[in-house]
């Protein structure tokens, strides 16, 4: 097993280095932890490299969990249907 | 009529209108509607005037303070709240004590003392602190696809922002995200944008709001908000009294709009199914085309446990059978007119009710055969698609008023002069493509068809943008083909109606479409034989309105009876502008135009209706008869009757062929008296009249 945190800079301007360290862990571990404990909120270019990590995890069969989501966060994660809506 | 008479007339009155009060006021307060309030309003109003006039003023003063607070909450200065609804209940109660059991009414001061109060200074007071009744919003609906270029990133901006303030903006109804296109981690460029969405959103906000946040990334990017308020339904299961097509299900989803439904119904292969075709075009997914074949099922289970189908003919065979109880109830009253005054009264009294509950019964079965115009309004939005094509045009259908209902008599008769006349503004009134960009127009030439209700009757109204009518042109060229003679003034009204003259055409060339001068005099025609009039409303490079006039139904009329010789014709109220008895000096002969009357100025024909019909007159002299003015198509005639008995609702009852070829006579009537009477149709009197006269 092996964790991700997600830093505060976390955006579009790090995305490539985050996909560098995701690509690491997904090729070599049986399980990802993504821990947003130090961020609030996310940008859109962090949400579709999430998707495109878990479609790979699961390609890979590498189980992808997410850690410390907070509201806004997972408000956001259902904007791009990582995570789905719960029915009202 | 004595006092007691006017006031038994208004207990019978009022006690209905109290019972109906009270039903408005329950459904209301089960669930708050605008129109609710304005019918309890409305009711009340007629209360007050009625309870003036048969003198019960304490009861007149009462129920305008019920009005006045009804009218503050019409609008909206104060809202519906149980406490309301309770108070206006036992104002209702007080009434009914004030107008049916006067000796009590002195005993219940005070409750009227507390009920004033509330009505009066209090009222904001009392209803702030009691709940108030969830108000029914009109909302808007959107679609709206967003589709974000994919180095939409580079320029600072974060799409994900932009779906989250339009999530908030109101309730998201449908939500799509399209994530397919994602790659996985393994070849993505992180610095591309791949996602794209499609929301379904119900708002109170009007369109500029969504606009609003898309300001910045619409120009450069692919978005699409389309307002789907007119097509949408909340719930499309309700309400329903006829199967849906899968289309029209996604469409009322407002997956797909009314023009992406005919853009894939003219796409569709040979022997494809409609729900495939949109999925091929892209237009819809798989798993939508499933969620409307569910709804489907769900409507068809539907109408089958809450509806029967009935054929048509039964419900005429009602209509009949009604029109016989109005007959019979005529005869009663004017069995009526024979008794003694105090009889008289009492069995006109019981009659009165009985009238109510006929009339009721009437609208009830004429309910049955209205349905709204939608269905036809929106067939015609292909066949505008296509005809324009055809002929090099752009032209848009804008369809209004689809929920306006019409009797399906009159629905299946119009439908094919309405399409002659889109015929027509599309071959005619919309400049062609060129033109309007040089004339700084939209080079979309928009047609518009609407329909409403109003005075009774229902209007259709074709509009387009285009040239408009030239009242000139239109009589050079009514001059060239000999329709009308050289010298004849014209107004500028009569000109426009020159195009519903037979052999008419303003095409410079035989076209495929119209332009062959045949088909607006039948359109002409086939309106009047609906007993509907059209009214041509033009600007020069604005457009064009032909607004038609149609009964509600064609099963009864307003007649006006009136009396040649010894028997009784029927005129329809609609055909009548006047009736007046001529001077003696204003009736005359001229040469080709045989007998006329002078009415202000204007000669109009006069026909002795008596040798028309053949009947042995009263009077044989104008100025000692009456002449009824009636008007088809711009032209008016003068029938010379002997008498005008009265107005009355007439059910028809047509003749066929067999009976009479006559086009002048539509139908006959049964009176009230058990004669069977002839209705005359004005415009086949005309046209029976033209031709006698070669």
């Amino acid at each position: 097993m092996s964790e991700l945190i997600m830093e505060q800079n976390s955006s579009v301007k790090t995305v490539s280095n985050i996909k560098k360290q995701l690509l690491q862990i997904i090729d070599s571990e049986k399980e990802l932890v993504i821990d947003f404990k130090s961020i609030t909120s996310i940008d859109l270019a962090i949400a579709q490299l999430l998707i495109s990590a878990v479609k790979y995890a699961r390609k890979k069969s590498v189980a992808v969990k997410f850690k410390n989501v907070s509201d806004e966060i997972r408000n956001q994660l259902q904007l791009t249907g990582l995570i789905k809506r719960n029915k009202e | 009529m004595s006092d007691q008479a006017i006031l038994e007339v208004f207990h019978n009155e009022a006690r209905e209108i109290i019972e109906n009060i009270e039903t408005e006021l329950v459904s209301l307060e089960e669930s708050y509607d605008s129109e609710k309030v304005n019918t309890l309003f409305r009711y009340f109003h007629t209360l007050k005037g009625s309870s003036g006039i048969a003198g019960l003023m304490e009861v007149s003063e009462f129920t305008h303070e019920i009005e006045s607070l009804l009218d503050r909450v019409r609008s909206e200065e104060i809202q519906v709240t149980p406490s309301l609804i309770d108070t206006v209940l036992a104002s209702v109660d007080l009434v009914k004590v004030m107008i049916f059991d006067e000796d009590q009414a002195d005993g219940l001061s005070s409750q009227k003392e507390k009920i004033l109060t509330f009505i009066g200074k209090n009222s904001n007071e009392v209803t702030d602190s009691s709940r108030p009744l969830p108000q029914k919003r009109k909302l808007n609906y959107f679609r709206v696809k967003i589709n974000f270029k994919d180095n939409v990133f580079e320029y600072g901006i974060d799409p994900l922002m932009i779906i989250e303030d339009l999530v908030t903006v109101g309730t998201v109804i449908e939500e799509k995200i399209y994530r397919s296109r994602v790659p996985a981690l393994d070849e993505i460029n992180p610095e591309k944008c791949y996602l794209s969405w499609m929301y379904i959103i119900g708002t109170k906000h009007a369109k500029k709001k969504i606009d609003e946040i898309f300001l910045f990334v619409f120009d450069d990017n692919d978005i699409e908000i389309t307002d789907i308020t007119e097509d949408y339904r909340e719930d499309i299961t309700s309400d329903v009294n006829e199967e849906k097509k899968i289309g029209n299900i996604l469409v009322q989803k407002g997956l797909i709009t009314e023009d992406e439904l005919l853009f894939a119904l003219s796409n569709m292969k040979k022997e494809e199914k409609v729900g495939k075709a949109l999925v091929r075009l892209k237009l819809v997914t798989e798993k939508d085309i499933e969620k409307a074949l569910g709804v489907q099922v769900e409507v068809r289970k539907k109408i089958e446990s809450t509806t029967i189908r009935v054929e048509r003919a039964k419900l005429d065979g009602i209509m009949n059978l009604l029109g016989e109880i109005v007959i019979g109830q005529s005869s009663i009253v004017r069995f009526a007119d024979e008794l003694d005054e105090d009889k008289a009264y009492a069995l006109k009294n019981s009659l009165y009710g009985l009238n109510r509950s006929t009339r009721q019964f009437q609208e009830q079965i004429m309910a049955m055969r209205m349905i709204p115009v939608g269905p036809t309004f929106s067939q015609f939005k292909r066949f505008v698609r296509d005809t324009s094509r055809q002929i090099g045009k752009e032209i848009r259908l804008e369809i209004m008023g689809k929920e306006t209902e019409l009797d399906k008599t009159v629905i299946e008769e119009i439908t094919d002069p309405l399409k002659h006349m889109i015929r027509n503004s599309i071959d005619h009134g919309i400049e062609s493509t060129e033109e309007r960009i040089k004339l700084g127009k939209d080079p979309t030439g928009i047609i518009t068809l609407n329909a409403y209700h109003q005075e009774g009757c229902i209007f259709i109204e074709i509009s387009d943008d285009g040239k408009g009518l030239d009242a000139e042109e239109l009589r050079s060229i009514a001059v060239s083909k000999g329709i009308i003679a050289k010298d004849k003034e014209l107004t500028e009204d009569e000109s426009y109606a020159l195009i519903f003259k037979p052999g008419f055409s303003t095409a410079n060339a035989v076209g495929d479409l119209s332009g062959r001068g045949v088909g607006m005099d039948v359109v002409k025609s086939n309106i009047d034989s609906l007993r509907g009039s059209v009214q041509i409303i033009t600007e020069k490079n604005r457009g064009t309105t032909f607004r038609i006039k149609l009964p509600l139904t064609l099963a009864i009329i307003d007649g006006m009876l009136i009396k040649v010789g010894k028997s009784v014709y029927i005129v329809p109220l609609l055909s009548i502008l006047e009736s007046i008895r001529p001077r003696k000096e204003d009736v005359k002969t001229i040469k080709g135009q045989g007998e006329v009357v002078m009415v202000r100025n204007e000669y109009i024909s006069l026909i002795r209706l008596y040798k028309y019909f053949d009947q042995v007159p009263a009077f044989e002299n104008p100025w000692e008869a009456l002449v009824v003015i009636v008007e088809s198509n711009g032209e008016k005639l003068a029938l010379m009757i002997d008498d005008l008995i009265g107005q009355q609702q007439i059910v028809i009852k047509s003749l066929d062929n067999t009976v009479t070829k006559d086009r002048s006579i539509s139908g006959a009537a049964i009176l009230g008296d058990g004669n069977v009477s002839l209705i005359i149709d004005i415009h086949g009197l005309l046209s029976e009249i033209s031709s006698l006269r070669g």
